[in-house]
Order: structure tokens, then C-alpha cells, then sequence
């Protein structure tokens, strides 16, 4: 902080720190006033608790405490205990597999989504599939994966739509090759449409002049799309696409939980489902530390994928996260 | 009639033990109690003469009029049934406090939330832990103690809780699974009455409108079901298929193959005792030998294509549809299919099926257990050593004669009356109610809790279709239940075993992965993925368990085993 | 929206062959999209209706309700908590929205400001607790500690903040040209006037897209509930949804022995509960829809 605010006085004529924040108090005093509650919320219900991330670094007994249970030697062990484990590569293989795809496809696929919609010329007709698209958010994950086991066996809708057209019908959960296909394209189904309503408002915020003026200068449809539109949605884009690798390694556990069967572990066994087996193990206790610190390792790729994206977009495109 | 209650109060007392006494004056006493407290004050007064741990065991009249407030947390069982409010309009809760003279502060895990979770936020917070605790807590019993977290029972139980010790002390089995390797009593325990006949609660079922259409007898051995199963695919295009999750994957039909287990591996499941070695099923050529037998019926085409990701939900196509003609379910399941059958206008006809044994009558073991519960019932610090004795009066009750009756049934008259067989039945109140098992609105057995489960209360929930399945499952040897037995439950990693922190512990972090590779494997097999019959991909296999620290999960559980034995 | 629709007419005139060959293509993607997604809603509903053996026998085929029936329906409605359920859900969502909105708006504004000396440590502030969370014990002490267990607070409070939902109100806030809340620093305004007279009118799309959010977040949740409500009468729609879901099939759950109750509407039952929570977010959804659908003009206002 210190060193920030330093190195920005150093062309300025040097004034003293304290003169500097009466000013810029008396400047700004509103701001700070509206951040307060903000930072009051902050510390009494995130950073009170997050004390208890300290338990990464201990042998954490429910009983015991926080400050009672003692700590662990190496102060790495559950992070070393982690690495070590023998499924460890293939968690991250799997985890980083998944989530490429479903960023790859799943984030590109409500922008498209926003961009037809915006070309549709009835508003009432725009409504209605807006409507039913954003539908499937709210199914339960419980629900929408025994419809999709159900489409998914042997004799289920999938397996007759490939004999239709003269293949062999499987069941297409039991084949490893087929689970990542099945993963994303649920995961878009259930989420294109509530995903594309905010780049639904951003259009709305695109300045219709643009447009006009555009029109002037004799630009077609797909012109107008790619010159105008797209470059208003783009702030928008880029925010919830750096924002979503910032998110990569937590894929939902429910999901997978529910759909995988024994002869697909292999592709689908990713770290959520392996801290769910520590938090809800079928014998013992929970083993609440080791559970933490691969929280914290899966907190620390998040971040440093998120610099970097933020990083990349600030070099390549104007707008960033900051 | 104020100084009859003061004297009947105090007479009881003298049976309680004088520290009792500081309590007594305060606490309210129950109006409708007086007299018949009076009256067995008297035998309670010459029975115990109070010195602690080798007293000799008294009699405890309820409703008690001495009693203190207690809090008791109950994560799973006597929960309240949906259709009520909370604790306050459940009948079975406000009975108990009726029933017993003690005011009971009830908590559950709220209603929709995951218990697991909620009973774990409750020990994080010993402070304000409830008095009484139920919930999962054998595994890690010395921590507890050592920590100061739950009471010694040793020196009260007796005294306190008189009839809960006539029943351990009724059988060793029981007791040795009541205390610590070091032989203190920290928990009251769920019973079955007669043993293991609802622990054999799921097993194979068969069409067996289908056997009498082919005219084929009944299977028995595997090769008779391997015969069966080729019928049914060549006339009904029917295979096998069953519910892999807590279902098949408990047992299937290993045992035939003198197996132990099938693909489950968690705190009990995958381990067994043979000759007083712990030992894992899975690595075993029995095991395999099993396997492969699968594998061919795989090939064969007589197991159905979507049995590795069958549930309890997804099998009922396949059962409704006629495309399955042998399976592998519960009696609760069973009762499902055939109702839903009927309603349906399905012309099906489901049967549980004795045990399928080896060619040679091989038999190792079945689905089953001891009779006892995992989930008991333990007193925590927060209960002061008076609040402790009411407690331990109070979990005394379901032990009780009387108590028993109204765990089982609720109160006499109401939700139950005898019939003309001399047992109890349930009355229109219960029989007539739509909601899902009614009778869990006035009773606590149904599912566990602190008490003694009726096996006739079994009778009563259950389909007959469902009580003669169960009959089939658990009597394999009607005539010797000594061999029985031995099929049943004694091979059965035992309940009650309690490790060390230390053991707890290691096993905790080291055992995280076993039950993944062990189904991944099973399915490897059973699909031919990778071939069982291949001796290099076999000791790949058996080689994998050690990476996963088998040898020394087996070397800290036969530690555990040792010292349960000694006890 | 006049603009609008100048825009199509000016298409229908000068465009080419293949403009309008991608409207009919648009409108069948959307068509395909709609069928796809509204099947399996079909479904639902149609066995939410249905005899549930029918159901259990014929999964994933059901194109019309089969022995009509609203028994799991009735089931649920005669649950003790169901109206208890709705308005603790209610009051949540009319105390937490205010909430969440004001401190989103007021840290959207705040990071989206300029010139502020102590804006970077406050940003970074923020920005962490996106990606440390304290997890489910921590947590749980502390609401204790902070008197909020057993109380409505305890849902409310917790989460009052979605960092997510601060940057996406950060960046509607940025892309407001610097001009207007220059123009009213000029006249006098300070900026929590400028906040409200001036930058929440001007984004209000993304305001309903955040009300949404907020809103379907607090819909949905039922964990918090599950480990921070002791009293069941205090319990939000969704916990009690749920404990009709787990009491009537053994899909949520793991236990062996304890599980084989099953009633006659395990199958229907989750069918109607999602029918039963989706409705009244179906029906707030038009309401906020028109602030996404038309659109502002940014542009009339601007000067």
C-alpha cells in the first residue's frame, strides 16, 4: 500500500502522506463512505472465519477445535499427502479435461445464443425463447441427471436415434469416450439460456447511433454484428471469460456424483469428488484438513490462472479485471 | 398428599443415591406419578443399596419424579415423521416425555438437511452440545473419552440404567460391542430382538411366474442360475440386472464362490474375519474366481448392458418391462415392484430366492450382520453428573419391559392393541394411515435409536411377499443355526470395534481411495476391459491394493480386531 | 424500440437473399433449441401429473400425463411447513435484495471509480475473499459467535455480497461515458446522489440481470438453512422441498438398511417439487425480461 502510493508521489511535488489523504478524504469521502458497510460485511463474515483456513495446516478434530487440534509436521504435510496420492495426476488430467471442454464450448455457446436472439425481428417470439431456454436452470441436479441416465441406457432415446440412423445403440455412460460429450452438452443445455441473459443486457446497452451510423456507411447484417455489436458485448465477454478461468478447477461434484458409474472413473473422477470423499467418507471421519488444503491449492491455480487471463486480455484486448 | 409425594420422592431417592438429593426438592413432581412411585419405592429401596460400580442392579419406575431437563440430538431413527411441525406434534416425542417424567429438549438435523453435516457442525461446538447425543460415534469412542467430550458410563450403568445392563449382561456379544477395548461403557446401542433376521434385509429375487411357465425348479447353485438365465434370454429376451448402489454391491452372490464380498469396500464392507484374521475379499482367488464366472455371464449376454449404473430407481424399468427375470433387491424394494406392478395390471410375479450356492454346496457367507446398530446413543459433558443420572434413567426406559412396548408400538390403546395371537398390532390409527410408515408417528424402532427393534414389528411394516423373502435370505441353514450363523454374521467385520486416535487417524488418510480403485477394478473385470482370467493383469490388480496401503490398513484393523477379541 | 424497428424495416429493403436466408435458419435454430429444452420440461410435468408405477415402468416416454393424478402434489401441499417454507423464503428475498443490491452498487461504484487513493487495497479486499472461502465449520462458528444461529439473519447476512455480481456491476457502471457524472460533479452532486439519480437509471438492464441473480441464488439455497436454522419453522421452501424428496424416495441418500422406505410417489414426487419451485420464478421472470429484452438508449441521454 505504502509503496504504491510512493512511487505515485514521486513526480508530483512531495507532499506529506497525511496531506494526501485529507485530500483525496475530502475529495472522495462519499466513496469511502458507500465502501464501509462493504468492508464491515467483508471482515465480519469472510475474514472473521477465514481464520479457519489454518486447519489446512493442522490435524483438525470437530471436537477439538480449531485452536485445540495440533498442528501438523511438516506444516505441508496434508498438501505433500495429496501429491502423493496415487489418483493425483489423473485428478487434475480429469479435472482441467472437463473443465477445458465446458469453457471451450459451454462459455462461447450463450454469447452465439445472445446474438441470434438479437437478430430475431418479433419481440414476442425473442420473449418466448428467451423464456424457455432459461428454463432447464432451475431443474434439480438430482432430476436432470436421472433423465439424463435414463436418455443414456441401452435401449434410451440416444441409443434409438443412432439404430435410426443404422448404428449401435450402447449405453453411452458406460463408455468413457463418451462422457466428456455427455458432461458439456448437459451442462449447456441446463445453462445457455441463463447464461445468456447478461450479455442480453449488455446489448441493450449498446449505443444505437452506432448502428445508424454504420448503416450509413453501408454495412450488412453480418457487419453489423461483427463491428458493432460483438465490440459492445466485448467488455462484458471479456469480464465473465477471465472471470470463469479464474473458476476452472472447481467443477460441481453433484453432477459427476450422480451420473458416474465404476467403468468411467477413470475420465471422470476430478478433484471436487475426491474432496467429497473426504468430507463425506464412507467410514471414519471427515478428514476436514486435507479437504482444506487441496481447497486452498484449487484456490491458488484459480488465482493464478485468473492473473494470467487478466494478464493476456490486458495485452491483447482493452478491457481487463483490473 | 404434598408430604406422600415428598416421602415417596425421597424413598426413591435412597435408591438414586444421596446426591441425588440436591436435585429432588426443586424438581416438579409428575401429579398422575404419585402413587405408583409410592408403591415401588419399596422395592426399589431393598434392591440397591448404591455402592457404584459393583452394586447389584435395582429397578427404575417410570415416570421418573426426580427428574432433570435433559437435551437429547438424535441425527437418524426416532426423527419425527415429515407430516409433523417438529418434535412438539409428534406423538412417539411427547410420549416419551409423558412415558418417562423427564423433559426432553428435542433436536434433530432440520428437516431436508444433510444429517452428516448438521451432526458435525453440533461437534464443533462442544459448549453447547446436547446432553444426549445419537449419532455415529463407535469408531472414534476413545477420543471422546479421552477428551473429555462424552461420559464414562462404567461406574453409573449399572445402578442407573439397570435394565439396559440385564440385556448386555444377557448376552456377550452385546456387551463387548457396548464398551471400550479398555472395558468402559460409553453407549447405549440399537438391538435387533432376535439377532440377525432384519440384517439379512436384501438378497436374490426371481420371476417366478417365468420358472413355472419354463418348468424349472427353483435355482440353487450357480450353475442352476446360469441355466435359468439362458432360458429366460432365449424366451423372454430377459437378462440379469440389479441395483448396484447398496444393493448388488454389497454381497451379490459371492459367497457362492466362497468370496466375502463383493465390490463395496468402506468401514465394514470388503474386510472379514476368518480364524481370527482380518482379511480384504478382494484379494482373495475366491474373489476372482467369482469374477470371472460374472465376466462369462457378461459375454454370454446374460447381464444387462446398463447394470453398472442401475439404482434403485432406474432397475423398475427394467423390472415392469419384462427385460429382467433375476435380480438382486431389498424387501422394502420388493414391496415397490409388486405394488406398482399391480397398479400397473402386470401380470409379474417376484420371489425372493434362497441363497444361490457353489456346485458343491459352497456357501461362505450372505448380506447380513450381528443384529446390532452402528448408530448409538452416548451422554455428553454438558449433563452435569445429575443431569447425567437422568439421562441415563431416561435412555434406560426403552430397555424396560414397558419401555420396549413403547418403543416398539407407541401407547397401548392408541396406536397399538394386542391381538387375538397375544402379540401387539397395530390399530386402525396406524393400519389406516396413507402417509409413508405411519407407524413411525408413535413409535422410535422402526429404523434405530437407543432400543430393542421387535422382530414383530417387522411383520406388521412389512408385505408378506417381503417377510417370506427375508425368511428365505436369512434361514439358509433352518436346521442348525449354528451354521447359520456363521453364514450371516460371524464373518462380519465386528460393530463396536474402536480404534485409537492414532489408528483412527492413519486409516482415515490413508484409506480414501481404496473403494474407488476397487470399483473401478469390478468393473474392469466384470466388463472384460481387462481380463481376470490373465494371471499378469490378476497381480496388477492384487499389486494395485498395495499402493492403496492395503497391508497396512489390514495390520492396523487386525490390531483393532486383537484387542476387540480380548474383551 | 422506434429505432428498432427502423432497423428491420431498413433490412427487409436493401437486404440480400442471404440475409433473409439466415433469418429462416435463425428462427429454426431457435425452434430446434426450443424443442430440445422443452421436452424434458414437458416431461416433467407430464409425469408430475401421472401414475407414478406408470412413471417408474416407462422413464424418459412420457408425451401426456398417464392416470392423471395430483397425488404427489397433494402430498406436498399438505406438508405442515409448506407455507412457513414460502414466507421465510419471501422475507429473505425482501430484506436480502435491498441489501445485496445496495452493497453491490455501492462496491460496483466504488471499483469502477477513478482518483481514489485507497481504491487498491480495498479491490484487493474484495477480490480475495472470491477465492478463500472459510468452508462449512469456520462458517457455522461464526454466525454462532455472531448470535445469528436460529435467526433469519443467519441467511440473510452471510454471502450479503456476490464478488461475481460486484464485477459485472463494475463493468455496466464503467461503460456509463465519464461525461455525465462529470457533468454532475460540475452541478454539485455528490456521489451517493450520483449513484442514485444518475448511474442507477442509466443500468438498469444489468440491475434486473443482478436481481435475478441474487434473487434465483437466494431461491435456490437450502444448505446454509440446513446447518444455521435450528427450528424447521424457520426453514426456507427449499429445505422443506427437500426433506419431501428425501422422506419419499431413497434418492438422497446413502445408508443402506435405513433407506428401504419408499412411498407411492417416490418417482413423481421430484417431479412436482420441481414444478412447485419453478413456477413462481417463472412467473417474476416476465417482469424483469422487459429490461433486457428492449433496450435503453444510451445514446438520447448521453450529452
Amino acid at each position: 500500500m505504502k509503496k504504491s502510493t510512493k512511487s505515485k508521489a514521486q513526480p508530483a511535488d512531495r507532499k506529506s502522506l497525511s496531506y494526501r489523504l485529507a485530500k483525496d478524504w475530502s475529495m472522495n469521502k462519499w466513496k469511502y463512505i458507500m465502501i464501509l458497510p462493504v468492508v464491515i460485511y467483508l471482515i465480519l463474515f469472510c475474514y472473521k472465519p477465514m481464520y479457519g483456513l489454518v486447519i489446512a495446516f493442522k490435524n483438525y478434530k470437530l471436537t477439538r477445535g480449531i485452536d485445540g487440534s495440533p498442528w501438523v509436521s511438516p506444516w505441508y504435510y496434508w498438501f505433500q499427502n495429496f501429491f502423493e496420492d496415487p489418483y493425483f495426476w489423473r485428478l487434475i488430467k480429469n479435472t482441467f479435461v472437463l473443465s477445458g471442454l465446458t469453457i471451450l464450448f459451454g462459455f462461447p455457446a450463450p454469447i452465439i445464443l445472445a446474438l441470434l436472439l438479437n437478430e430475431i425481428k418479433s419481440n414476442k417470439f425473442k420473449r418466448v425463447v428467451q423464456t424457455i431456454t432459461y428454463m432447464p436452470y432451475f431443474i434439480s441436479m438430482v432430476v436432470m441427471c436421472s433423465i439424463i441416465k435414463i436418455f443414456c441406457q441401452q435401449n434410451g432415446l440416444f441409443s434409438t436415434i443412432v439404430e435410426a440412423f443404422g448404428g449401435t445403440g450402447q449405453n453411452y455412460l458406460m463408455n468413457g469416450a463418451y462422457f466428456p460429450l455427455i458432461y458439456v452438452l448437459s451442462d449447456i443445455w441446463q445453462g445457455i439460456g441463463w447464461n445468456s441473459i447478461i450479455y442480453l443486457a449488455a446489448l441493450t446497452s449498446i449505443d444505437q447511433q452506432l448502428y445508424e451510423a454504420a448503416k450509413v456507411d453501408g454495412a450488412n447484417r453480418w457487419q453489423l454484428m461483427t463491428h458493432v455489436t460483438l465490440p459492445g458485448l466485448m467488455p462484458t465477454i471479456v469480464v465473465m471469460f477471465i472471470l470463469r478461468m479464474g473458476n476452472i478447477v472447481n467443477i460441481g461434484y453433484e453432477k459427476i456424483l450422480l451420473l458416474y458409474n465404476p467403468s468411467i472413473y477413470n475420465v471422470s473422477d476430478v478433484i471436487s469428488t475426491y474432496i467429497y470423499r473426504l468430507s463425506f467418507p464412507t467410514s471414519g471421519m471427515p478428514l476436514y484438513s486435507k479437504a482444506t488444503a487441496i481447497g486452498l491449492f484449487n484456490s491458488l491455480i484459480n488465482v493464478v490462472f485468473l492473473l494470467f487471463t487478466n494478464w493476456l486480455s490486458k495485452k491483447t484486448t482493452e478491457s481487463s479485471l483490473f | 398428599m404434598q408430604v406422600m409425594k415428598r416421602i415417596s420422592a425421597i424413598a426413591l431417592m435412597g435408591a438414586l443415591g444421596a446426591s441425588a438429593l440436591a436435585g429432588c426438592n426443586t424438581e416438579k413432581v409428575n401429579m398422575e406419578s404419585g402413587g405408583s412411585s409410592g408403591a415401588a419405592s419399596a422395592t426399589t429401596t431393598q434392591a440397591s443399596g448404591a455402592a457404584a460400580s459393583s452394586g447389584t442392579t435395582g429397578t427404575i419406575t417410570y415416570p421418573l419424579t426426580n427428574a432433570k431437563k435433559v437435551s437429547w440430538y438424535i441425527q437418524d431413527g426416532p426423527v419425527p415423521h415429515t407430516s409433523f411441525k417438529d418434535a412438539s406434534e409428534s406423538p412417539f416425542h411427547t410420549g416419551l416425555i409423558k412415558q418417562t417424567g423427564v423433559q426432553i429438549d428435542w433436536s434433530f438435523p432440520t428437516t431436508g438437511a444433510d444429517a452428516n453435516s448438521y451432526t458435525s457442525t453440533i461437534l464443533a461446538d462442544p459448549q453447547s452440545m446436547p446432553n444426549i447425543m445419537t449419532g455415529y460415534f463407535m469408531n472414534n469412542a476413545t477420543q471422546y473419552l479421552d477428551d473429555e467430550i462424552i461420559w464414562d458410563l462404567t461406574p453409573y450403568l449399572q445402578e442407573y440404567a439397570p435394565d439396559y445392563w440385564k440385556w448386555l449382561q444377557s448376552n456377550p456379544d452385546y456387551d463387548k460391542a457396548m464398551k471400550t477395548d479398555d472395558g468402559r461403557y460409553y453407549t447405549f446401542g440399537f438391538f435387533r430382538e432376535d439377532g440377525g433376521w432384519n440384517d439379512s434385509y436384501q438378497g436374490p429375487v426371481i420371476r417366478k411366474d417365468w420358472l413355472d411357465e419354463c418348468g424349472l425348479e427353483m435355482p440353487k447353485t450357480i450353475d442352476d442360475v446360469e441355466n435359468v438365465l439362458k432360458v429366460f434370454k432365449e424366451k423372454y429376451g430377459a437378462t440379469f440386472d440389479a441395483p448396484i448402489k447398496n444393493r448388488w454391491e454389497t454381497m451379490g452372490l459371492a459367497g457362492a464362490f466362497g468370496a466375502y464380498g463383493n465390490d463395496k469396500v468402506d468401514g465394514t464392507w470388503g474386510y472379514y474375519i476368518k480364524d481370527g484374521k482380518v482379511q480384504f475379499a478382494m484379494a482373495q482367488t475366491e474373489w476372482r474366481n467369482y469374477l470371472s464366472w460374472l465376466n462369462k455371464l457378461w459375454d454370454e449376454g446374460l447381464i444387462d448392458q446398463d447394470f453398472l449404473s442401475e439404482d434403485d430407481t432406474t432397475i423398475k424399468s427394467k423390472v415392469h418391462n419384462n427385460s429382467t427375470g433375476l435380480s438382486y433387491t431389498s424387501m422394502g424394494q420388493l414391496n415397490v415392484w409388486m405394488k406398482e406392478a399391480a397398479a400397473n395390471g402386470e401380470t409379474c410375479e417376484w420371489v425372493g430366492m434362497p441363497q444361490v450356492t457353489g456346485n458343491d454346496g459352497t456357501l461362505s457367507c450372505v448380506f447380513g450382520g450381528p443384529g446390532i446398530g452402528t448408530q448409538t446413543t452416548v451422554i455428553t459433558k454438558t449433563a452435569d453428573e445429575e443431569t447425567m443420572k437422568t439421562a441415563l434413567q431416561l435412555l434406560n426406559y426403552a430397555y424396560s419391559d414397558e419401555g420396549f412396548l413403547y418403543w416398539n408400538y407407541g401407547v397401548e390403546g392408541v396406536s397399538w392393541e394386542y391381538g387375538d395371537d397375544g402379540k401387539p398390532k397395530f390399530t386402525e390409527l396406524v393400519t389406516n394411515d396413507t402417509d409413508t410408515d405411519p407407524m413411525t408417528k408413535y413409535n422410535g424402532a422402526t429404523w434405530s435409536g437407543p432400543d430393542i427393534q421387535a422382530t414383530n414389528l417387522l411383520y406388521q411394516k412389512n408385505s408378506k411377499v417381503a417377510i417370506e423373502a427375508n425368511n428365505t435370505w436369512y434361514y439358509v441353514y433352518p436346521d442348525d443355526m449354528k451354521k447359520n450363523d456363521a453364514v450371516t454374521k460371524e464373518w462380519k467385520w465386528p460393530v463396536g470395534i474402536t480404534f485409537t486416535t492414532a489408528e483412527a487417524d492413519e486409516l482415515d488418510t490413508i484409506s480414501t481411495d481404496l473403494p474407488t480403485y476397487v470399483d473401478e477394478a469390478y468393473a474392469a473385470f466384470l466388463t472384460g476391459a481387462k481380463n481376470i482370467n490373465d494371471d499378469a493383469q490378476w497381480k496388477a490388480f492384487t499389486d494395485g491394493l498395495e499402493t492403496h496401503n492395503l497391508s497396512r490398513i489390514l495390520e492396523i484393523r487386525q490390531a483393532c480386531y486383537d484387542r476387540y477379541e480380548k474383551r | 424500440m422506434a429505432k428498432n424497428k427502423n432497423k428491420n424495416n431498413n433490412h427487409q429493403i436493401h437486404e440480400s437473399a442471404g440475409s433473409r436466408t439466415f433469418d429462416v435458419v435463425n428462427v429454426f435454430i431457435m425452434l430446434f433449441l426450443c424443442v430440445v429444452t422443452l421436452y424434458p420440461m414437458w416431461y416433467i410435468l407430464c409425469a408430475s401429473f401421472s401414475n407414478n408405477a406408470y412413471v417408474s415402468a416407462h422413464p424418459g416416454t412420457i408425451l401426456w400425463p398417464h392416470g392423471f393424478t395430483a397425488g404427489s402434489y397433494m402430498l406436498a401441499f399438505t406438508h405442515p411447513l409448506l407455507i412457513s417454507g414460502y414466507a421465510n423464503t419471501l422475507i429473505v428475498l425482501l430484506v436480502s435484495l435491498p441489501i445485496n443490491m445496495l452493497l453491490t452498487i455501492f462496491a460496483g461504484y466504488f471499483w469502477a471509480s477513478k482518483n481514489v487513493m485507497l481504491k487498491k487495497p480495498f479491490v484487493i479486499m474484495i477480490m480475495i475473499t472470491m477465492f478463500f472461502n472459510a468452508g462449512m465449520i469456520p462458517n457455522y462458528l461464526n454466525v454462532r459467535s455472531l448470535g445469528l444461529y436460529n435467526s433469519l439473519w443467519s441467511l440473510i447476512l452471510p454471502g450479503a455480497l456476490s464478488v461475481f455480481d460486484t464485477i459485472i456491476c463494475r463493468t455496466a457502471i464503467e461503460g456509463i461515458p465519464h461525461s455525465l457524472v462529470e457533468s454532475a460533479y460540475l452541478d454539485g452532486a455528490n456521489d451517493l446522489k450520483i449513484v442514485f439519480k444518475i448511474i442507477m437509471p442509466l443500468i438498469k438492464p444489468t440491475l434486473a440481470v443482478l436481481l435475478l441473480y441474487y434473487g434465483v441464488g437466494h431461491w435456490n439455497a437450502w444448505f446454509n438453512a440446513s446447518i444455521y436454522i435450528k427450528d424447521n419453522d424457520r426453514l426456507p421452501i427449499q429445505n422443506i422441498m427437500r426433506s419431501i424428496l428425501i422422506a419419499n424416495s431413497n434418492l438422497l441418500n446413502s445408508a443402506g438398511a435405513d433407506t428401504d422406505q419408499v412411498d407411492m410417489f417416490a418417482d413423481t414426487i421430484k417431479y412436482s417439487t420441481i414444478i412447485l419451485t419453478t413456477v413462481p420464478v417463472l412467473c417474476v421472470y416476465p417482469f424483469l425480461q422487459k429490461y433486457f429484452v428492449k433496450g435503453i438508449m444510451v445514446g438520447a441521454v448521453k450529452e
